[in-house]
């Protein structure tokens, strides 16, 4: 084994077993707050984390987050700093400034309920352009008489 | 003029076919993955000729002559001097020329060219300044002493004191919980001293005058040249260079084509035996084409020759010898199934140089295949029918490279299922990574220190993450896998093995970043993207600017 290979080992090593710690503390504290009440269980924040990708806590958090939205328009409106209409991407602008603004009254699961289905969306359009690009390379002819097919790595 | 033959029909006797027929079945045996192994019963043969190969040696003497004024030590008495220039020299005359092929390199001194002459170096004096004081007559000597540094006073560091903020760790009685808060300590550090670089030690050089040993303090030695004498002889020195030049060609049968007349070459020049057949002497530069070139054999190989020999200044080219020699070859042409081949038997030894066979047709045939494969994106089949090309002798560069190219193709579809692993991987843990930052707060104070300072909340520490193994997962190539996992027929069971690697990678990259949120690594890489997207738009919006003002 090299020196570089073996210093990547034990830094790695260190950084897990830090984390290991770390997160045992974490832990620990957790259970002390959930037995004073003062937090709720894992699994319950879990299961809720994942039902973010449904279609119907999607909505519900669109009509939690859409009365700040539209407060955030209103007062844009008056200000007389736009002319546009709450529709389309002006309006999606004015949801995520009321993501930011309004955190501690929507609440994090539905700020997480809105930004997930986002990053699904932003990894299938990242997935398709490999997908095609891969697609378009292996469509270029490959024979022994044409010298001008050699795959561009 | 000796008798050259250009392939002359011939018939075999029953030995001859026997011996011919035998050699070819030996021949198909030794080739891995054919299996007509008796080829050699099978074959018919069609036509016999006696062609010779011809080689055709054309070697050249030169003999090169090179003038030099030049002096010597003064210790005889020199005989009267007749010759004063160099144009009173004939070089051509001195010596003889070879009539023989010679090499040699030697120095001669030019007769009636030596007379006694001042030192040139000295100019008679006999002495010369001294290089090592340079005529001073005193030299300075260099004494190094170490002594203590002054600047950290032999110690090698300096000491200061500092406060630095620790993180301590207390049980929070009113909330119950075990927490941290920040204090301040006094430490006493140590700077390394720059002056002695941590020795503690400094070198005081400091230099001697001296008497030069060299001249003893005269400034001036003895001349090296004439050595102290003041006179010396100066004469002209002749270097005689004699060497021979080579060029060789071959004179193939006229059925066999100038793409394996090459590969003959080859063959050629190992252990054949050649009988000589003629010896052609041509003297001085003459190398006249006109007298030669309608003879047979020797006149084809004259004209691949320049018509004067190229030489440099001060050479004569004394004489050329043409030697053509004569190897011992028979062309068979056979059939096989309806289709006709060539093939040489070289030498007494009957070496067989197979100019087309079955085995080249099918090789041929294959290679039909694999374009035919490859047309039809079937990049699988293609390298599976490749790889039984590369066993026969006959594939070569292009087969290699054709190979390296159906595997970078084949890699693809198990680099789409690595891919596609990472992508559902990331999609599907996404909100434990995101629970895990935001509701079990595991990081390390450090790492709460930094995203407090940064600004960077759990949500983007996810999306980063995210980020992150996708940059990983578009990196991946074909030198990252391993080779079980692409050189599969199947695509679809590449697609899956690779699918299997990109699951193991998100896990292992997936465990990397939540190690590193939580050690406060990421945090500082968030920071790090964060100021290159913002350098990024800044330089998008000052182009757009400039547009607008330029077009706008």
């Amino acid at each position: 084994m090299s020196f570089k290979k073996l210093l990547c080992c034990i830094i790695g090593i260190v950084l897990l077993l830090g984390a290991l710690y770390l997160s045992y503390h974490a832990y620990q504290n957790k259970q002390e707050q959930i037995k004073a009440g003062h937090a709720i269980g894992f699994k319950q924040t879990l299961s809720s984390a994942y039902s973010a990708y449904s279609f119907s806590s999607m909505k519900l958090a669109v009509e939690k987050a859409r009365p700040y939205a539209e407060k955030l328009y209103q007062k844009e409106k008056t200000e007389g700093k736009t002319k546009k209409e709450f529709k389309g991407f002006t309006a999606l602008g004015y949801y995520i400034d009321a993501l930011d603004e309004y955190e501690d009254q929507i609440g994090e699961q539905y700020k997480l309920a809105i930004y997930l289905p986002v990053l699904l969306v932003v990894l299938i359009i990242v997935a398709l352009i490999i997908s095609i690009r891969f697609g378009l390379s292996a469509m270029r002819p490959l024979s022994f008489e044409n010298k001008a097919t050699v795959f561009n790595k | 003029m000796a008798q050259y033959i250009n392939a002359q029909k011939i018939n075999f006797s029953k030995a001859e076919e026997s011996r011919f027929r035998k050699l070819f079945n030996q021949w198909a045996a030794s080739i891995e993955g054919y299996e007509s192994k008796n080829l050699g019963d099978v074959l018919k043969i069609i036509e016999v000729y006696d062609s010779p190969i011809y080689r055709g040696l054309i070697r050249s003497q030169y003999d090169n002559r090179e003038l030099e004024n030049t002096y010597k030590r003064a210790n005889k008495e020199c005989p009267p001097r007749t010759i004063t220039s160099e144009s009173q020299i004939n070089r051509w005359k001195l010596l003889s020329y070879p009539t023989e092929f010679t090499v040699l390199k030697k120095s001669y001194y030019v007769p009636g060219t030596e007379y006694i002459t001042n030192c040139p170096e000295c100019a008679g004096s006999g002495s010369v300044r001294c290089n090592r004081c340079g005529g001073n007559g005193r030299t300075s000597r260099k004494i190094v002493k170490t002594v203590p540094c002054k600047d950290c006073g032999g110690r090698g560091y300096n000491e200061k004191i500092v406060t630095k903020r620790e993180t301590e760790y207390y049980y929070d009685y009113v909330r119950k919980i075990r927490t941290f808060r920040e204090v301040e300590k006094p430490y006493t550090e140590r700077d390394y001293c720059v002056y002695c670089h941590g020795s503690g030690q400094r070198e005081d050089i400091s230099y001697k005058e001296e008497s030069c040993s060299d001249c003893n303090a005269k400034g001036y030695v003895t001349c090296g040249k004439c050595n102290g004498e003041k006179k010396m002889i100066n004469y002209w020195r002749i270097t005689h260079n004699q060497y021979v030049k080579r060029h060789t060609d071959y004179v193939f049968p006229s059925m066999i084509a100038q793409e394996d007349a090459l590969k003959m070459r080859e063959l050629l020049n190992g252990t054949i035996t050649w009988q000589v057949v003629e010896n052609i002497r041509i003297n001085n530069e003459d190398f006249n084409h006109a007298e030669l070139s309608s003879r047979p054999i020797v006149g084809s190989m004259l004209a691949k020759f320049p018509n004067t020999v190229e030489h440099t200044r001060h050479t004569a080219i004394c004489f050329h010898n043409i030697e053509v020699s004569e190897c011992e070859a028979k062309t068979v042409i056979y059939q096989v199934d309806k289709s006709q081949f060539v093939c040489m038997l070289i030498g007494s030894e009957w070496r067989l140089f197979t100019v087309d066979s079955p085995i080249s047709q099918r090789v041929n045939d294959l290679k039909e295949q694999v374009n035919d494969l490859c047309k039809r994106h079937k990049y699988g089949k293609a390298w599976e029918l490749l790889q039984k090309v590369n066993k026969y002798p006959q594939a070569g560069s292009a087969e290699a490279e054709m190979m390296e190219q159906l595997e970078e193709r084949m890699a693809m579809a198990t680099r789409f299922g690595v891919n596609l692993a990472m992508m559902i991987c990331a999609t599907l843990v996404a909100p434990f990574i995101y629970t895990l930052f935001t509701q079990l707060d595991a990081f390390a104070p450090w790492s709460h220190f930094l995203m407090d300072k940064l600004d960077i909340t759990p949500g983007a520490m996810t999306l980063f993450s995210f980020v992150i193994i996708a940059l990983v997962a578009m990196k991946y190539k074909k030198v990252e896998l391993n080779e079980s996992s692409y050189k599969i027929v199947s695509p679809l069971k590449r697609v899956f093995k690779g699918f299997v690697i990109g699951i193991k990678e998100s896990l292992f990259y997936l465990t990397v970043v939540i190690a590193a949120a939580i050690v406060g690594v990421l945090p500082i890489v968030c920071l790090v993207i964060k100021w290159a997207l913002t350098i990024v738009f800044m330089i998008v919006a000052i182009v757009s600017m400039l547009f607008k003002g330029i077009f706008g």
